[in-house]
């Protein structure tokens, strides 16, 4: 799968963080708190990064006007980034609780909600994104296939009377003249 | 070759009237896809690899009331298995304002 340079520059991010994140058992142990909050406030860092460049993204269909193949290989890097953001966070969160532990402290709370916070800014960003993408997912584009097969699927003169409120004669009427007025 | 019609899936359907379009782009929406898609289709529809599973039409219309502002469109289109109507499966809409 080909990525763009915005999404290799986030998966090189993600990467980066994620090995600051799994140092060697022995390493981890000497993490400070102050490190840990650190580390989260890169994820959250990340998050709103990965927020960005999904909307970018959306955005960049409509001036590269590309294949349907390169924006199912985007909406699948989308989902990619997110799952592996999702398992940085998640796993920063269990070194962090784990430290504290053996620490004998109680874990921070702000910590764990920052990098909750951080999850769910990724995961909301991805379903507004994906919601918006022309293209469905494998499960979506079957599912319209076996509906425009069995006849599912509404006359465009219909839907958009039915848009504009009005009925299908009348909105046929009003175009009668009408490429001349838009020329 | 041409097609005699076009038809939406209940999702486009759904998607155009929750952007609720102004009249004007509604309108030249409605021209793209019921005339000017299926008379030309080989210059208006962009096809991948495989285009059994769909191409893609794109237009963006320039706002008559506010300058600045362009209603850019996205939308996944499937030959029937009639050969003689197109569907439109699903859109995007991007509502651009420059400064």
């Amino acid at each position: 799968m080909l990525e763009t340079l915005p999404e290799r520059h986030y998966r090189d991010r993600l990467k980066s963080l994620g090995e600051l994140a799994s140092l060697p058992e022995a390493a981890r142990t000497t993490l400070t708190w102050h490190d840990f909050q650190d580390l989260a406030m890169l994820c959250f860092e990340l998050s709103v990064a990965g927020r960005d460049l999904f909307e970018s993204e959306f955005r960049s269909i409509f001036k590269k006007a590309e294949t349907i193949d390169w924006l199912r290989e985007r909406r699948n890097i989308i989902e990619e980034l997110t799952d592996d953001f999702v398992r940085l966070a998640e796993s920063v969160k269990a070194s962090a609780v784990q430290a504290w532990h053996a620490a004998g402290r109680p874990a921070g709370k702000d910590v764990a909600s920052l990098l909750d916070s951080a999850i769910k800014t990724v995961c909301e960003a991805r379903r507004s994104v994906l919601e918006r993408w022309p293209v469905g997912s494998l499960a979506e584009s079957a599912e319209a296939d076996a509906a425009i097969a069995q006849g599912e699927t509404i006359d465009i003169d219909e839907a958009f009377a039915q848009i504009a409120g009005t009925d299908v004669a009348t909105w046929r009427r009003s175009f009668q003249e009408y490429p001349e007025r838009v020329q | 070759m041409p097609y005699k019609r076009t038809r939406l899936t209940r999702m486009a359907n759904e998607q155009i009237r929750v952007w609720a379009l102004p009249d004007e782009i509604m309108r030249q929406v409605y021209l793209h896809l019921s005339r000017v898609l299926p008379n030309d289709p080989e210059h208006n529809l962009i096809r991948g690899t495989t285009p059994f599973v769909g191409m893609m039409t794109y237009l963006t219309r320039r706002d008559p009331y506010t300058l600045g502002r362009e209603h850019e469109f996205a939308f996944q289109v499937k030959f029937h298995a009639d050969e003689e109507t197109l569907v439109i499966e699903r859109g995007s809409y991007y509502r651009e304002d420059s400064p």
